[in-house]
């Protein structure tokens, strides 16, 4: 028998059983988003449609405490739950729910008051005001609706359901379609039916969270024995999202209040409307492969398993690279089949509108690193990397160069703006990366994989019977090897062999396709510990019951429980990992 | 794993590396073939490192046999972790273990 080696075939497995999910839910907000802007002009008009564009950025913060504390928060129950620290998990879970449902009641109570005052800053104009107000306080007073939808949404994923997760949302949007319909046209309600479908829809979709309650992969569950320092963690997860979203709100507005004022030939207004309903194209199919990040990379990240990390990570940084390549060359290739289907078809210029799409379209590679950017690095505990490359993106770099070249050179500035921005807030992050890794002394790698600390047994195996003996005796041997006295060494062995037999035998039994098994084992200074990892029927065999009357037993599981110092199960990814502690007492 | 049988005045089975899920059934096999006629079985452990408890199941099924059989069955030899694999699992209550 050959050495046995690792491969990444069963978590790949994994990795697109989440990204499937995933693609659909983001398609279906954005379609919901798109739908929503085409119900809102053709029924009630252009008016309405401005005012609903005039104000996005507010809705940029009444959702930033369900998107940022969904998203840092699934990452640090992610981490947690990949270090099998499931009562903090629960605690992080907890404060987040506390926090960002106090948050959305907060914006409920002062929607009462702010919202005209807020309103009538962004226009003067009577009857946009009171569109945008409408539109606005329906969002801000049912905000704990949308805030608990996006909260579960989030941990739902991580925490084993993440088809529920997206289900949640795609119920939300088709319902909150279908009901802007009959809000707007059946019962007369107007702008206060369009936003009111949002909150209604999400409730709706929200129903989800029941099915979830009663799923038994769940793991999370409410407590109110908090602590301060999980505030800290919490909040450190959260920051680059929550930043991201407030200074993408502050851009745009800022922007767009430039743009009304700089840009004002008919043509450029369309160009200005074609380049930026493009990022929202490319988003509707890409976004959803970003989206699996916090909590693929986050438990793999907490689990120190720096093979599936490194493996799922490229995998996605590949992907995504790939789709956004493919939509750039589309677009530099024929720019005239996006601009007809958006309904542009004038036959002059046609030069001028190409040439501002090729030119717009160069931004998204860098634009999509710099997201991968934000999402990655708080998942590997590096939320520094994406605060930095936040505010440069946002702040230092994007605001002054797009509004000096939209003020200096119009729309063209505009658009070339956006191009040099992404790519010199890419680089430089990179770049702070790299001295940092230089100055630190650590490995140069841009996703800031660390050396594994451990002297680790890292191999996958697939279900051939004799594959249980011959781990058993891998392990052994690296064990020994690695002088790891003659008792511990075999139990480990012993310990591999019991529960991947059992796993062959039963827990893949009804399935003839070649299933893998993952098999890790860290040595410490005084403690050994082995992982178990397999796909296979949901198994506990913490809670296999034993007769201890019995005057014997052959059972496998009595048998290592017995003789490791711990036995520990915990259902993660939808994956069994049975993991043993046992320590080094020596000869 | 080398399964060496002498037949004597008893049958002794003489195991060499590692008794677990693939060789437990090497061994089933091997004793199955044997024309046995002593009165007293040994299996030496002497230079048996490891067992499983695919290994304990087939000398379960062996001390079973052998009983019926009328015959006697003892384990000789055992190394430390493969006697405290017997203690926990009650193996040594149910085996003659010298």
């Amino acid at each position: 028998m050959s050495e046995l080696t690792r491969n990444d075939k069963l978590v790949s497995r994994k990795f697109y059983q989440y990204l499937l999910p995933s693609i659909m839910m983001i398609f279906a907000m954005q379609f919901g988003s798109l739908l929503d802007g085409i119900i809102v002009g053709n029924f009630l008009g252009n008016d309405a449609l401005s005012a609903t564009a005039i104000v996005m950025p507010i809705l940029y913060f009444i959702q930033l405490p369900g998107f940022a504390l969904g998203i840092g928060g699934s990452i640090v129950v992610a981490n947690l739950l990949g270090k099998r620290d499931i009562l903090t998990a629960k605690k992080v879970f907890s404060l987040a729910c506390i926090i960002g449902m106090s948050i959305s009641f907060i914006f409920t109570i002062i929607s009462f008051f702010v919202c005209r005052p807020i309103a009538s800053a962004f226009s003067q104009d009577p009857v946009l005001l009171e569109y945008g107000y409408q539109y606005i306080f329906i969002y801000m007073v049912t905000d704990p609706v949308i805030t608990f939808v996006l909260l579960m949404s989030s941990f739902m994923a991580v925490d084993n359901n993440p088809k529920l997760s997206s289900l949640t949302l795609i119920i939300g949007n088709v319902v909150k379609v279908a009901l802007e319909v009959l809000f707007i046209k059946v019962f007369n309600m107007g702008m206060y039916g369009a936003a009111a479908s949002t909150p209604v829809g999400y409730f709706i979709g929200a129903m989800t969270v029941f099915f979830y309650m009663k799923s038994k992969k769940r793991l999370l569950s409410f407590t109110f024995k908090l602590k301060g320092s999980q505030i800290k963690e919490l909040l450190k997860a959260s920051a680059s999202n929550a930043l991201n979203f407030a200074l993408a709100a502050v851009e745009m507005l800022v922007i767009n209040i430039f743009v009304a004022r700089t840009i004002t030939q008919d043509l450029d207004i369309i160009i200005f409307g074609l380049v930026s309903n493009m990022v929202f194209v490319f988003d509707l199919f890409a976004g959803g492969i970003q989206n699996i990040i916090p909590t693929l990379c986050g438990i793999f990240y907490g689990e120190k398993d720096h093979y599936s990390l490194k493996s799922i990570t490229r995998k996605i940084y590949i992907i995504n690279i790939a789709v956004t390549v493919f939509f750039t060359v589309f677009i530099l290739a024929l720019p005239n089949v996006y601009s007809t289907i958006f309904g542009y078809t004038g036959s002059t210029d046609t030069e001028r509108v190409n040439f501002m799409l090729r030119i717009f379209v160069l931004a998204f590679i860098p634009y999509e690193i710099n997201k991968f950017i934000t999402n990655y690095y708080p998942s590997i505990d590096k939320p520094t990397v994406s605060i930095i490359n936040v505010i440069l993106k946002d702040l230092v770099i994007v605001l002054p160069v797009a509004l000096s070249l939209l003020l200096t050179r119009g729309l063209e500035g505009y658009v070339i703006s956006q191009v040099v921005t992404q790519a010199a807030a890419m680089i430089f992050t990179y770049v702070i990366i790299l001295v940092y890794q230089v100055v630190k002394k650590k490995p140069l790698s841009i996703f800031m994989f660390e050396k594994t600390e451990f002297k680790t047994f890292d191999v996958s195996l697939n279900n051939e019977l004799n594959n249980a003996s011959e781990i058993s005796k891998q392990l052994t041997d690296f064990a020994l090897e690695n002088n790891v006295p003659n008792r511990e060494s075999q139990i480990v062995g012993l310990a591999s062999e019991e529960v991947v037999n059992n796993i062959i035998t039963y827990g893949y039994k009804k399935n003839n396709r070649q299933k893998y098994i993952d098999v890790n084992l860290k040595i410490n200074e005084d403690t050994l510990i082995l992982t178990i990892r397999d796909d296979g029927l949901p198994f506990d065999p913490t809670q296999y019951e034993f007769d201890d009357n019995e005057e014997y037993s052959t059972s496998g599981i009595k048998l290592i429980k017995s003789l490791t110092d711990s036995m520990s199960y915990m259902r993660i990814l939808n994956l069994n990992n049975t993991v043993f502690e046992l320590k080094i007492k020596g000869e | 794993m080398e399964i060496k049988i002498t037949h004597a005045d008893n049958l002794t089975i003489e195991l060499t590396g590692r008794l677990d899920t693939v060789t437990s059934t090497e061994l089933a096999d091997a004793v199955a073939k044997e024309t046995i006629t002593e009165k007293l079985v040994i299996i030496d452990f002497k230079n048996l490192e490891y067992i499983s408890s695919a290994g304990l199941r087939v000398l379960l099924a062996l001390k079973k046999q052998f009983t019926a059989e009328d015959r006697d069955f003892e384990i000789h030899n055992l190394n430390d972790v493969v006697k405290e694999v017997f203690n926990v699992t009650g193996f040594i209550n149910i085996l003659s273990v010298k």
